[in-house]
């Protein structure tokens, strides 16, 4: 027996002919469906890939501070949920997190800059690091992401600053020299935590099931 | 103890191979061209110009061919000694990663990504005639080399993910797979008896792995540096390997000739902050460094 699983279109035409679904605005029905539609897309794209890199070491604590206390460079929160494409949360999704420190070197040794976190029931996840150094094979600080999530790809990508000398001060147009997608390049917002500045960006990742 | 000898270069070396009868050494350029010198009279035999989008793949030592590829995916060999180009085939996309040519020149290795936003990454083996062989799962983030068993039989591919995989060249079924890693490898090489894989990378350490077991046999003293290549001598007595340091392109990295039953060190070298490859001559007499400089630095042994 084959079982019609009826597609978005249809399901949106059967809600407007049963009056399921009602609209004042005077769009005729295609148009009415294409706007539903890319704004249902644009809501579930998921984050873009980037690289790997050649630094990943397993097995990094579950921590919120990357960094040991007093040391150099500028002080960064990065804060972020994990949902999927469905738009759904995903709490205990895996997030590893590796970055260089202020000199541009990654701690292959021990886990300095580096962590395995667990995302909260609210699909949440937080730490406390500083800004990435600069290294000359990848001249852009970034910080590598691994996400993975039972019942969802595992995506790999990296975070940006969009302050980064490197994008120029204009990363709209600047963004490939490094960043595989402009998306990946987070707006920069300064704060106050306690009584010194630091940095801070925002980086929701949207995986996609499998 | 000073380098023995330097054969100049028009253009920075980054890879370097012996041909199978030891008297020339080929060295793929910063210039996309592949040259290949005699080593008695340090002239150009021959000069391999890669075509507009190739880039070099694959230049093992002792097999007389380069592998090279397009942006499209499309895998050519050349042939060292006329400078000709063999096969054409298709590959694979999205762009390859990695790609290796077996010893005998029967088979090619590629790792591709997916086209898709994932980032696992598929390991094929191709036929000759372009035929794809085996397709296997090859983890998370690609490839970052390859290595062939001597007697062909074997494919190993050491994933960014930290993972060492092993497969039957035949048909792809999953031989081993090593875990125990925290870093990934980024180079590798069978013992010339195929029974030793040696691995090394970024935490500096050389590991000897057992081929039926794929257990750890021993691992030698971390070097000054990370490890980015690798070749046992033909007798298979000594492990020759070169450095690489990302943090600034002036910083010197070691050359390191090993006892392979010891890890003790019989011999240190310096190169440029990266050594993309190392080759022992066919008769172990002489040994060879690419470095990123407009030379080839030659070790006699």
């Amino acid at each position: 027996m084959t079982i019609h699983c009826p597609s978005r279109r249809e399901i949106f035409e059967s809600c407007i002919t049963r009056g399921l679904l009602l609209s004042t605005i005077p769009l005729s029905q295609p148009q009415l469906l294409s706007a539903w539609q890319e704004g249902e897309a644009k809501a579930a794209l998921p984050t873009p890939k980037d690289v790997l890199g050649p630094f990943f070491k397993k097995g990094a604590p579950n921590q919120r501070m990357l960094h040991p206390a007093g040391s150099p460079g500028f002080p960064l929160r990065v804060t972020g949920k994990v949902t999927n494409t469905r738009g759904e949360k995903v709490p205990g999704a895996k997030i590893e997190i590796w970055q260089a420190d202020h000199a541009g070197i990654y701690d292959l040794e021990g886990f300095r800059y580096r962590a395995g976190l667990i995302t909260t029931e609210t699909s949440d996840y937080a730490l406390e690091t500083i800004l990435p150094g600069h290294y000359d094979d990848r001249p852009a600080q970034h910080i590598h992401y691994l996400i993975s999530a039972p019942g969802h790809r595992t995506l790999v990508t990296q975070a940006y600053f969009a302050t980064d000398p490197f994008f120029e001060g204009n990363p709209d147009k600047t963004f490939a020299k490094m960043a595989k997608s402009r998306d990946l390049v987070r707006t920069v917002t300064l704060i106050e935590a306690p009584g010194i500045p630091r940095a801070a960006i925002t980086f929701d990742i949207c995986l996609e099931k499998s | 103890m000073a380098i023995d000898r330097k054969i100049p270069s028009d253009s920075e070396v980054r890879e370097v191979a012996f041909t199978s009868d030891g008297v020339a050494l080929a060295g793929a350029c910063q210039d996309r061209k592949v040259r290949v010198w005699d080593l008695a009279k340090g002239t150009i035999r021959q000069t391999l110009e890669l075509e507009k989008g190739d880039r070099v793949g694959a230049l093992p030592t002792g097999s007389d061919v380069l592998a090279t590829l397009t942006r499209e995916g499309q895998i050519k060999t050349w042939n060292l000694q006329t400078g000709k180009v063999g096969i054409r085939m298709p590959g694979a996309t999205p762009e390859t990663s990695d790609l290796a040519i077996s010893p005998d020149r029967r088979f090619l290795v590629s790792s591709n990504g997916t086209a898709s936003n994932g980032s696992e990454e598929m390991v094929r083996i191709w036929e000759t005639d372009g035929r794809q062989r085996a397709s296997m799962p090859a983890g998370i983030g690609g490839t970052a080399t390859f290595a062939i068993s001597p007697d062909n039989s074997i494919v190993v591919a050491s994933s960014y993910d930290a993972n060492v995989r092993a497969w039957s060249a035949r048909n792809g079924e999953l031989l081993g797979l090593i875990e125990e890693l925290p870093v990934a490898m980024f180079a590798m090489a069978f013992s010339p008896n195929g029974q030793t894989l040696a691995t090394a990378g970024a935490n500096r350490i050389v590991y000897l792995w057992d081929t039926g077991t794929w257990k750890l046999l021993r691992k030698f003293a971390p070097h000054e540096e990370m490890i980015s290549s690798l070749a046992f001598s033909p007798d298979g007595k000594s492990i020759l390997t070169g450095g690489f340091n990302v943090i600034t392109v002036k910083h010197p990295v070691d050359v390191v000739l090993h006892e392979t039953s010891t890890g003790k060190i019989l011999r240190t070298e310096t190169g440029a902050h990266r050594v993309g490859s190392v080759a022992f001559a066919p008769d172990g007499k002489m040994a060879a460094f690419a470095d990123g400089q407009k030379s080839v630095s030659l070790l006699k042994l």
